[in-house]
């Protein structure tokens, strides 16, 4: 699918299937590229001097969300598919990475580190300030916009973010991390 | 003011139109090659990675060079690490064989972002062979992040040591 020299690294599939988002370094930094699954042209949305890492899908894939450490610590960006310039989205923390958009468009699930760990946080797109709800990292929504995945080291975790129960799924399989979730 | 000699233009004509009958197939080929957005963060793409230049493969000598160290989430090539890279860019001036670089962190980051830091370090030490006189079509560079660390205890110490760009040596 994807023939670049370099890393080529955290690929992202489309809601349309159509498409693949990922980070690519050909050109001599790590940036945000948009390919088609059959192969052809890779795009380039970013143009930086830091590192863009972990793309993820507005529901309708009319934009992404994506970190960047191109002000120093990775932060969390929004961007058109389309391209034009990326706006830093102001979540409060200094470390955030592993963005996922929700399926319903309206928050985003990420990495924060804070106090020598990492937790996961959620937040409100339509407004409002980012919140930690569990400890942990590499957040992944599930289809009802409701429940996360997310990895503890040797264990994935299902949080219902309703009712704040959290239940390990995997554990006893060593490290464990990057979970994805099938729709 | 030079003239051309009579003597180059068929020359010249039948240059042009070798290179005329060529295009096609070269149009196909670069379709997959890199650097075909026209436009380059750096000015120098990466080449394309040759046969036997996967750094974990028989193809690459390791350990000859001395790797450069970073500091934490830092992507800069100290002055004090300097001398190491000069050291590579002068064997490659005395040598033709190319180089890969492996960019790699330490473990207090999150694997996706690591891998992205390990492959921006790789670059910063290829921008610096470049600086060199390096063509940059020489070296190539790829990312383990977190993964492979020299020292497997925590702290300072052995995160510093794992904060570093390897060289590898393209047989």
């Amino acid at each position: 699918m994807v023939k670049a020299p370099g890393t080529n690294s955290g690929a992202a599939i489309s809601p349309d299937g159509g498409k693949m988002a990922l980070t690519m370094s050909k050109d001599g930094n790590p940036e945000i590229y948009i390919t088609g699954l059959r192969g052809g042209m890779a795009r380039r949305l970013t143009r930086t001097r830091g590192v863009e890492s972990s793309p993820t899908w507005s529901p309708n894939g009319g934009e992404l969300i994506y970190s960047s450490d191109n002000g120093g610590s990775p932060q969390l960006h929004r961007i058109g598919a389309g391209g034009g310039s990326g706006s830093m989205i102001s979540t409060g923390f200094g470390y955030c990475t592993d963005p996922s958009w929700s399926p319903d468009g309206k928050k985003v699930a990420f990495t924060v580190r804070s106090g020598g760990g990492f937790s996961v946080a959620v937040m409100d797109l339509g407004g409002g300030g980012a919140r930690i709800v569990a400890s942990g990292q590499n957040p992944v929504w599930g289809r009802n916009s409701r429940h996360l995945i997310y990895s503890t080291g040797s264990n994935l975790n299902l949080l219902d973010l309703q009712s704040g129960r959290t239940t390990t799924i995997v554990s006893g399989l060593g490290k464990v991390s990057e979970p994805t979730w099938s729709f | 003011m030079p003239s051309e000699s009579p003597m180059k233009k068929p020359f010249f004509l039948a240059l042009a139109l070798g290179l005329a009958l060529l295009a096609p197939s070269c149009k196909t080929k670069d379709q997959f090659a890199s650097g075909m957005d026209g436009d380059f963060v750096d000015g120098v793409p990466l080449p394309e990675r040759t046969d036997g230049a996967s750094y974990l493969g028989g193809g690459v000598s390791k350990g000859q060079f001395s790797p450069v160290q970073f500091g934490f989430d830092s992507f800069e090539v100290s002055g004090g690490e300097m001398g190491k890279v000069q050291a590579v860019a002068d064997f490659m001036r005395s040598s033709k064989q190319n180089v890969i670089i492996a960019g790699f962190t330490d473990e207090r980051g999150t694997e996706e972002y690591n891998r992205g830091l390990g492959e921006r370090r790789a670059l910063a030490v290829r921008e610096k062979l470049i600086g060199m006189g390096i063509g940059g079509g020489r070296v190539q560079t790829v990312s383990f992040g977190e993964e492979m660390p020299v020292s497997s205890g925590g702290g300072e110490a052995a995160w510093a040591a794992n904060r570093r760009a390897e060289f590898g040596i393209i047989r």
